[in-house]
């Protein structure tokens, strides 16, 4: 058995992602989060439309800024979030036994119906490793079949998990 | 403003408020808030926000102004029912009253339980104002009075009168660390 999370460390790369299937035309990817200063809330959304009664009803008003206290706070910024560059779903790749692409910092193997028939990393990372895989990075791995149960893993998992279990060969990564 | 005397402004010079920046409200009041459409289509005026009401004078800058512009021309759409993430929301070079607008714009429906999304401006921890409002809430006119309910002493102020040392650095309005002297 192939786990889903065996970690390959090869020359200049590392899979973080891994599946065992028989199954040739499972859809496999890794998603990866950079959570760096993110702004998140949950809202659990009703389908609907606020009514305007909805609307105005607002939260209690405790003070009130004056003209002075305007003239002080005029010229700066109001920051509430940095702009969404890093904190949002960072990239994606998806292998399917058709699909050899890869992106700057993230390669597929060759998806050949022979190593797809029976197991194959899907997810590499080249590159800016460092940057990709800071302690902050979320890494999601799923698979189509549900035969790899997705299971994010933060650095410090990924780090041990590569320590430990980090053997070389060749795997054919492209990019 | 400062005349011309060759002194500079350090930034080690005092920010006093002798003009108060901000109104404390004896207690929290419930008011009737304008709508999102309301407000953009300026057929209304009353707020949006609870928590601290700004000034009308308090403007957004023009970079901040072009990219509300922007977002607020985007047509809106009501997401399908079930739970989502909201954010991250950009509203840097904006007011408080126009992030909020930005916000309100862009989450139209209304929540399991009934409720449009709402907004609560205050001053973060560590700015000017909130020291401010943290000092002018704690200071008070104690007058003692005796088991007749008579006066019994001068009455006096417990608390210091509000000041705040900004260090010069307007940022410090929005949360910037105050320099130390």
């Amino acid at each position: 058995m192939i786990s889903p999370w065996e970690d390959l460390v090869t020359d200049g790369f590392t899979t973080i992602c891994r599946f065992s299937t028989q199954f040739p035309l499972v859809i496999c990817s890794l998603t990866i989060f950079l959570l760096v200063d993110s702004f998140f809330s949950e809202w659990q959304g009703s389908g609907v439309e606020a009514t305007y009664e909805q609307q105005m009803a607002i939260p209690p008003i405790s003070s009130e800024e004056t003209t002075a206290g305007a003239a002080t706070g005029s010229t700066v910024e109001t920051i509430y979030a940095d702009p969404p560059q890093d904190n949002t779903r960072k990239d994606r790749v998806t292998t399917t036994p058709a699909n050899v692409g890869g992106g700057n910092f993230i390669t597929t193997t060759p998806g050949t119906a022979a190593n797809n028939a029976i197991g194959s990393e899907f997810a590499t990372l080249a590159g800016e490793r460092s940057r990709l895989t800071t302690r902050l990075s979320l890494y999601l791995c799923s698979c189509s079949d549900q035969n790899s149960i997705p299971l994010p893993i933060d650095y410090d998992f990924f780090m041990r998990y590569s320590r430990a279990s980090g053997h070389r060969r060749n795997n054919n990564a492209v990019g | 403003m400062q005349a011309d005397t060759g002194a500079t402004t350090t930034p080690s010079d005092s920010f006093d408020f002798s003009e108060p920046p901000i109104l404390l409200l004896d207690e929290p009041v419930l008011v009737v808030g304008s709508t999102t459409d309301g407000i953009l289509s300026g057929n209304e005026t009353n707020p949006i926000n609870g928590g601290v009401l700004l000034d009308p004078s308090a403007s957004n800058t023009a970079e901040g102004d072009a990219r509300l512009a922007g977002e607020l021309s985007l047509t809106y759409t009501i997401t399908e029912a079930g739970l989502r993430r909201l954010g991250p929301f950009n509203c840097r070079d904006l007011t408080g009253f126009s992030c909020c607008l930005l916000i309100k714009h862009q989450v139209r429906d209304s929540d399991y339980n009934g409720r449009a999304i709402q907004c609560h401006l205050d001053f973060e921890g560590s700015t000017c104002k909130k020291h401010y409002a943290s000092q002018e809430s704690a200071k008070k006119v104690l007058i003692h009075a005796n088991e007749h309910e008579m006066v019994s002493q001068d009455p006096f102020i417990q608390g210091s009168w509000p000041s705040c040392q900004a260090a010069g650095d307007p940022g410090n309005e929005n949360g910037g660390e105050l320099l130390s002297k």
